[in-house]
């Protein structure tokens, strides 16, 4: 699937802000000619004085804003993914608009990442490239075990920053790593760029070519600003590209990527994967080596087709070379390949008393009538909304929502 | 990662299979196990004044929330029993023989009607843990017990699953305690496992063996079992089983749509129905995966 061809259409930098979004307001003036909104008018008190109605309002709307509405499509998921991690250590990543840098918010955020993504994503494999003074550097290589990541992150951020990134040896590194992957896998490169400039041996547009024909994947997300070439190389692999504005943009953004992307008609190569499902060895007095990591230890796992000790799965076997997982870990995966549907949202309705997940009554006390009116905007105390299943129909708050939809996977009246 | 501490109150969320069918079939009669169960929350209440209770029964066709209802039943006041316990043991058991009444049996010898609706049971538990947790201020740590008398339902597995990975995300331990039937629960026995509870099985022969085990084992907060020895479990399989032939396999093939196990290869999977593409392997680049790719790079055969 090469893209030879440039679609300049899109690629349009509009100067003069006449384009479509342009800076308008709502009103058609600019954003600093509206009126200055009060943010601190929208706590008003009821008639006995109290503030708690306004409290729990906004509170409900924040807590609404975490309720997502999610990709259910079923559709077929790149499941066993393959993928590389480049973070930036350029001298960029010393600015202090993250505290306390960008570097620490960023090596404490991909920590996070990794865990979250073996959990999402057990039958996966990551690896870590670190890129600064015009060159990349591997930091792990793929495996499928979240510890060495972790702690070789946190070794790599103790080292200094230096120079500028170079995206291009980045990319052909991250390319190099993931030839070894199978092409029923999907092929990732995830990056996290602060530097503004890169410092390249050649020319990026092949290393671009070489991507494309290689059906792999490139995200971004950049922490300065919105770089032409960086969105460019996302938007022609079929990657996403995001700029985050704090600490907590940066998380949102990268987590996105953790659940399995749909996969393009291009990509859809199904295959059959030989794995093994070993059995765990009795736990022995005396402490036998294992082969992936040489140490002494007193349990693990058999390998099935060659018997050798394996600490820990999912992994593969490092003297015959089979993929080892366990049940479990298959398991992890089905909630992607049968999402839960997003439930609708309903505000008044009388069908139960209390939510059918946590038994908890809904307080339709408040009303509208307590609160005084003034003229400025004023936040409407709305009734709790109730979101209901649409296969059983039944009613659940807005808390159970959000724990059904981010965690259990379940729905409990299914 | 928090460290529980010995002061931090407990959240027991008790999950009672009633199914009767399954009961029938048990040396232990129900009532006699409730009245030890009873018996063993009202332990668990004393041991702590912050220690709060759910119970959940579970039948076949339906749940119901036992504790804490709003069920309108006359707990009146015993001199003779201490007054927290009183409403709890009365809600429990009057909530439970009103789920017992309800169930009509049409076959009682079909094997469909051992089956519980365990997972929806655990679904309602982990929202109400994660509710209690959501409004404490401070740190609560939870489990759940599961008193299972019925058999696995195989159609359960996926979100028997879901839940068992969400309990393990919110460090919430499961032990389950079988108190009837004859064959061990597989996915139950993977869920103590993976939570850090433990599994056991009560030989019902005698009457009081259910509450012995139960106070010995299952009594224990999350710091105290730091420091007691719990009963050893017996390994436990987990290796998958084939969907073709539902039998335990150790290397197998997985389709990379829909990760359906299949213990030989065939060209079309039989759950998502893919054709798959199959590619020529030479034998100069093989290296392992039987599947290589023959398009594959000469400089990832170069030694590391």
């Amino acid at each position: 699937m090469v893209k030879a061809s440039i679609d300049e259409d899109d690629d349009y930098i509009d100067i003069d802000d006449t384009g479509p979004e342009g800076l308008k307001g709502a009103d058609g003036g600019y954003a600093w000619e509206e009126e200055y909104k009060r943010s601190w008018d929208v706590i008003q008190e009821d008639a006995s004085g109290s503030i708690q109605s306004s409290v729990s309002g906004l509170s409900e709307l924040q807590r609404k804003r975490r309720r997502r509405q999610r990709d259910t499509a079923v559709v077929q998921r790149g499941i066993m993914r393959h993928v590389t991690l480049v973070i930036d250590q350029s001298e960029a990543m010393g600015v202090r608009d993250m505290p306390p840098t960008r570097m620490h918010a960023a090596m404490g955020i991909a920590e996070q990442f990794v865990a979250e993504f073996f959990d999402q994503n057990p039958i996966s494999q990551l690896s870590v490239i670190g890129t600064r003074d015009g060159l990349a550097e591997k930091v792990t290589e793929l495996s499928s075990n979240p510890m060495d990541h972790v702690g070789a992150l946190r070794n790599r951020a103790q080292r200094d920053l230096a120079g500028e990134p170079s995206l291009q040896n980045a990319l052909e590194l991250a390319m190099h790593g993931l030839r070894r992957a199978p092409t029923h896998g999907l092929r990732e490169i995830i990056c996290v760029l602060g530097s503004l400039t890169t410092c390249d041996p050649g020319d990026i547009e092949q290393t671009l070519q070489a991507l494309c024909h290689s059906e792999v994947r490139v995200s971004m997300v950049h922490l300065a600003a919105e770089v032409h070439i960086c969105k460019r190389i996302c938007k022609l692999t079929g990657g996403i590209f995001a700029v985050a504005v704090d600490s907590d943009n940066l998380k949102d953004a990268l987590f996105e990527l953790i659940p399995p992307p749909p996969l393009t008609s291009g990509h859809a190569t199904a295959d059959m994967v030989r794995m093994g499902f070993p059995i765990k060895a009795r736990a022995t007095e005396v402490p036998t080596p294992c082969v992936c990591h040489h140490e002494l230890s007193f349990s693990g796992y058999l390998c099935p087709r060659c018997g050798s000790k394996i600490c820990s799965l999912p992994t593969d076997c490092d003297v015959c070379g089979l993929s080892l997982v366990s049940a479990p870990h298959l398991a992890r995966s089905y909630h992607h390949l049968f999402p839960e549907e997003n439930f609708i949202e309903l505000s008044n309705t009388i069908l139960s008393h209390t939510c059918f997940g946590c038994g908890v009554e809904w307080n339709n006390s408040t009303t509208n009538s307590d609160i005084k009116s003034t003229n400025q905007k004023s936040v409407p105390v709305a009734l709790p909304s109730k979101y209901q299943c649409p296969r059983c129909k039944q009613l659940f708050c807005l808390e159970c929502d959000i724990f059904i939809h981010d965690t259990l996977h379940n729905c409990p009246g299914c | 990662m928090v460290e529980p501490v010995e002061s931090d109150p407990s959240l027991l969320v008790v999950v009672l299979d009633v199914n009767p069918t399954a009961w029938t079939r048990s040396p232990l009669a129900l009532n006699k196990a409730l009245q030890q169960i009873v018996i063993f929350i009202n332990a668990y209440l004393a041991l702590n004044p912050e220690n709060k209770l759910v119970v959940i029964g579970a039948s076949k066709r339906n749940c119901q929330l036992l504790y804490p209802s709003d069920s309108t039943v006359d707990a009146a006041h015993d001199i003779q029993v201490y007054e927290q316990f009183r409403p709890v043991d009365v809600k429990v058991l009057s909530g439970v023989q009103a789920m017992v009444s309800q169930v009509t049996v049409e076959n009682i010898n079909s094997l469909d009607e051992q089956q519980s609706l365990m997972s929806r049971a655990l679904s309602m538990a982990l929202c109400h843990i994660h509710r209690v947790s959501e409004s404490q201020t401070g740190k609560i740590w939870s489990r759940i017990l599961v008193l299972s008398a019925g058999e696995d339902a195989p159609r359960e597995y996926i979100s028997l699953m879901n839940s068992i990975f969400a309990a393990q995300k919110m460090s919430v331990l499961m032990d389950i305690c079988k108190a009837c039937g004859q064959k061990d629960s597989v996915f139950l026995q993977q869920a103590a496992d993976i939570t850090g509870g433990n599994y056991l099985k009560v030989n019902a022969t005698a009457d009081e063996s259910l509450l012995q085990t139960l106070m010995f084992t299952c009594l224990a907060d999350h710091y105290t079992r730091s420091i007691i020895n719990a009963p050893g479990s017996a390994l436990i399989d987990f290796r998958a089983t084939c969907f073709c032939h539902r039998r335990v396999i150790d290397i197998g093939y997985v389709c990379s749509v829909c990760l359906s196990i299949f213990c030989k290869m065939a060209p079309i999977c039989s759950t998502c129905h893919t054709k798959f593409s199959f590619k020529v392997v030479r034998p100069d680049r093989a290296q392992g995966n039987s599947l290589a790719t023959p398009t594959a790079d000469m400089s990832s055969l170069e030694l590391k």
